[in-house]
């Protein structure tokens, strides 16, 4: 079920009505019945493999917790097993036909003439296997750091389940939803207007914005290498919007949905593409998987406090083990390791910035005007489109076809006709528009309107969304993940 | 009441503005519902105005081009504003007379050859750029070719059948005294002539019944019946708004939305029917290919439906032309070959005196099968370069007029 289906538009205010009519003690399982639903909907036999790595880490965390006073070794290797089961699951079911096709082509280049070529696998990615496995893995590990584990079952099944968050995140930590879980929420009707206008942001920057943005990305990439530079930009600056609406419109959803309910779940995006550097954006962009990738990764590996070349080491494995986690396949990796390598490099940077050089001292001057500011968000927003046209390409050849496309001034004609018939950059427009009045709004509360038209306002946004989305339901990028 | 601020919590990165989840809540002052319920309908007003607006500087909302007619059944709503995104793209407005041209006098200036060409929306062509579809493009051909000025007029209308064009030439057509008349046939055609088991618009067509002497007894009995009943009600109470309001056609949307995630919905409730015991086997329905092989059982219908209509431009002095065109089921690039209907449509023409033209033989011949995706749109309909093919195929069939 997606969130931008007419069936969760069902389903939600189902459930919604449900939870606040029950008392407290049955609201959990609800949730866990509806999550099931929500997720058995796709395909009802990884419910059973959820459920059965639900069960196992369940017990490995009893486990942890039980034996870790007494005998802290045997607790530490039935932490690793924990992981190492987790890990496994996941890239059984996501790096077997990457690894197989990646085995494959080296022995086609082989020079044995009759290099054997292995069956492909075709194993189909349990949806949100990405997410919850992280989940599970930070759950285990802050037990065996002392954290008290989730008695309950149930809770700890929802916190794995938990629809609004369990197909793509955010990859939540235990202890803030548990503890929410637990305590009894009465009726709030603020909150569930906020969660409504959450989930109509999402839905507007998902159906109007991305998924018009999409199609036209589409036919950038599968052009790339005849399109001119004007209209090669076009198609990297369109999957550029597209991923962020695509990504944080779900997240929003999914945010909103929790809301309605009284649940709050962490935010992904801080306004990612105004970040003055690449670690800032590290810090807007994905915050719950970088947050992720720094505490369970990057520190455990040494972190910053180790010399700098581990450190810039840490910083590269951290990132391409990122990227690896995006997907299985080659230009994911090198996406990763282009955002570690640029890490790196802004470090260095940053470095020398802050040294007493007459050039430092003058580039700190020239940082702090405005110009400077704006300079440092510009590049850094010019690294980041770069590195979405190689997250974004089916190939490393694709890739380079764009990029190289982006160097040509020469004109092209393969969007003109997609700008108009998809026209996600005109529902940027509206939604920028949109943005800055509820701004304005809440700048001047006694503009804002009361709450029947404000009503209205959601529906037309509504219809605004609907009337813009391309025809049909298009899953969520990173579904795929 | 007060305003109620959420505070957000367990958030371990700061939130953005945008992500500031604050609503107030309650009315306030004196007369709070009274103040309300003006504030709601000024805000509806509002953003009735705003999304008008919008959605007509991006060309949204602008599909619906059908009404109910009496007589024939529907007819494209004149002077509409259309923007076509379902398949291909295009951006046009239909003429003071409700065809897919532009605005063209009825008197015929000295020394044009006109043609009028009929037929559904294969002929219709709402998703290409007017000035792409074969009508324009034929005409452009046939003027160098015949070096004289050749007016090509496209009276084409989504869905309809040939007793609708029929009817569209005696309403429309004949006023502007075409030379020449191309009927455009595809595969199924003869299907049309029965009516629908559907309350969409349309599908909603009057029929022709052949008598035992040739002559022809129109039937509008589902018309009648269509407009009486809620479907058509509704219809024509929603007329204005179906003009006019770019809202009403997303809403429309929604429907279509809804009644797809109805089938999606029991589609994912089978995923549990292990609980409920076995499925049911699905119902028999007859395919296409079965339904072809029973079709000379009412071509007799389109027989002399055809005759009739042929005899009557021949008597206004025009010529019939009778044109195969070739047709793709959505979402597939086989062609629908239908070789018993175009036998059958090659004798009625020979029987009636008409031209006949078969694009879809020629297709077959010039065009290799897997090249048919870049000839025609997902949904079926013709791509540019198939409107080209199609023109240039007529232009290099059709005979030139004896001057």
């Amino acid at each position: 079920m997606l969130f931008n289906s007419v069936s969760y538009l069902l389903f939600l205010p189902i459930v919604v009505l449900a939870f606040w009519r029950l008392p407290h003690r049955f609201r959990a399982p609800l949730l866990l019945v509806a999550s099931a639903y929500f997720y058995m909907s796709w395909f009802p036999l990884y419910g059973l493999m959820l459920g059965g790595l639900t069960l196992l880490n369940y017990g490995l965390g009893m486990a942890i917790a039980a034996i870790k006073p007494a005998r802290p070794l045997l607790a530490k290797r039935v932490l690793i097993t924990g992981i190492v089961l987790n890990l496994f699951t996941l890239a059984y079911f996501k790096y077997t036909d990457f690894l197989i096709e990646s085995i494959n082509k080296i022995l086609a280049i082989s020079p044995l003439e009759t290099a054997a070529q292995l069956p492909m696998a075709h194993i189909l990615l349990p949806l949100g296997i990405s997410f919850f496995v992280f989940e599970f893995i930070h759950y285990l590990t802050d037990i065996y750091k002392g954290s008290r584990p989730i008695k309950d079952i149930v809770h700890f099944s929802l916190f794995a389940a938990f629809f609004p968050s369990q197909i793509a995140g955010p990859i939540k930590r235990y202890q803030d939803f548990v503890k929410q879980l637990e305590i009894p929420r009465r009726f709030d009707a603020a909150r569930l207007e906020a969660g409504l206008a959450l989930i109509m942001q999402g839905l507007f920057k998902k159906i109007a914005i991305a998924d018009n943005l999409s199609s036209l990305v589409s036919i950038g990439f599968a052009n790339a290498a005849s399109l001119g530079a004007a209209e090669a930009w076009g198609t990297a600056i369109a999957f550029t919007v597209q991923i962020y609406c695509d990504f944080s419109g779900y997240t929003d959803m999914g945010r909103g949905s929790a809301l309605m309910m009284g649940f709050d779940l962490p935010p992904n995006f801080n306004w990612p593409y105004i970040a003055s550097d690449l670690s800032d954006f590290w810090k807007r962009w994905h915050i719950s998987l970088s947050s992720w990738l720094r505490d369970y990764l990057y520190i455990p590996m040494g972190g910053s406090r180790c010399s700098d070349s581990r450190k810039q080491f840490n910083l590269v494995t951290t990132m391409v083990l990122g990227g690896l986690w995006h997907g299985a396949a080659w230009h994911f990796v090198i996406w990763g390791a282009f955002h570690g390598l640029g890490l790196v490099v802004s470090h260095m940077y940053a470095r020398f910035v802050k040294g007493e050089g007459a050039v430092s001292v003058a580039l700190q001057k020239w940082h702090a005007t405005k110009y400077g500011a704006a300079t440092s968000v510009g590049l850094t927003l010019l690294f980041v489109v770069v590195g979405w046209v190689f997250f974004r390409a089916s190939t490393m050849g694709e890739a380079g076809a764009l990029l190289q496309s982006a160097i040509t001034p020469v004109p092209s004609h393969y969007l003109e006709d997609a700008y108009l018939k998809y026209p996600g950059f005109a529902a940027l427009g509206v939604y920028c528009v949109g943005f800055c009045l509820l701004r304005l709004w809440e700048r001047m509360p006694r503009l804002r309107p009361l709450l029947p038209a404000r009503l209205v306002g959601y529906v037309a946004v509504f219809l605004a969304a609907v009337g813009f989305s391309p025809l049909g339901e298009a899953p969520f990028i990173y579904f795929q993940f | 009441m007060s305003i109620a601020t959420v505070k957000k919590s367990a958030n371990p990165a700061p939130a953005s503005s945008s992500e500031r989840d604050i609503v107030p809540i309650g009315f306030k002052g004196k007369y709070p519902v009274i103040k309300a319920f003006a504030q709601a309908i000024a805000c509806a007003v509002l953003a009735i105005a705003c999304l008008e607006g919008i959605f007509a500087l991006a060309g949204i909302g602008e599909t619906e081009h059908l009404r109910p007619d009496l007589r024939l059944g529907f007819k494209p709503i004149a002077g509409k504003h259309i923007t076509q995104r379902k398949e291909g793209f295009a951006s046009l407005a239909f003429n003071s007379q409700g065809m897919q041209n532009d605005e063209i006098p009825f008197a015929k200036p000295a020394g044009v050859f006109r043609i009028a060409i009929f037929g559904d929306s294969y002929v219709e062509s709402l998703q290409v750029p007017r000035s792409k579809n074969y009508c324009a493009q034929l005409g452009e051909m046939l003027s160098a070719k015949w070096h004289r000025p050749v007016q090509v007029i496209n009276f084409g209308v989504s869905n309809y059948s040939v007793a609708q064009d029929y009817l569209r030439y005696l309403e429309l057509g004949k006023r502007y005294a075409p030379d020449m008349v191309i009927l455009a046939f595809r595969s199924g055609e003869s299907e049309k002539l029965l009516p629908a088991p559907s309350n969409a618009l349309a599908f909603v067509r009057p029929v022709f019944f052949v008598r035992p002497d040739g002559g022809l007894t129109y039937d509008n009995t589902v018309v009648r019946d269509y407009l009486k009943s809620r479907d058509g009600k509704w219809m024509a109470a929603t007329d204005w708004l179906r003009e006019h309001s770019r809202i009403w056609s997303v809403i429309g949307r929604l429907q279509l939305n809804w009644l797809n995630a109805k089938a999606g919905i029991d589609k994912s409730l089978q995923n549990f029917a292990w609980f409920a015991g076995a499925p049911k086997a699905a119902g028999y329905v007859a395919n296409l290919a079965e339904r072809q092989r029973y079709l000379d059982c009412h071509w007799p219908m389109m027989d002399g439906l055809l005759r009739h209509f042929s005899s009557i431009v021949q008597a206004h002095g025009a010529k019939m032309v009778l044109m195969r065109t070739p047709m793709v089921h959505p979402g597939k690039y086989d062609l629908d070959i239908n070789s018993l209907e175009t036998r059958l449509l090659e004798q009625t023409a020979r029987a009636a005196q008409c031209d006949f033209v078969d694009v879809n033989a020629a297709l077959m011949r010039d065009v290799p099968a897997d090249t048919y995706p870049q000839y025609f749109c997902d949904g079926g309909h013709f791509d540019v370069p198939l409107h080209h093919f199609v023109a240039e195929r007529l232009a290099n069939d059709l005979l030139p007029p004896e001057i």
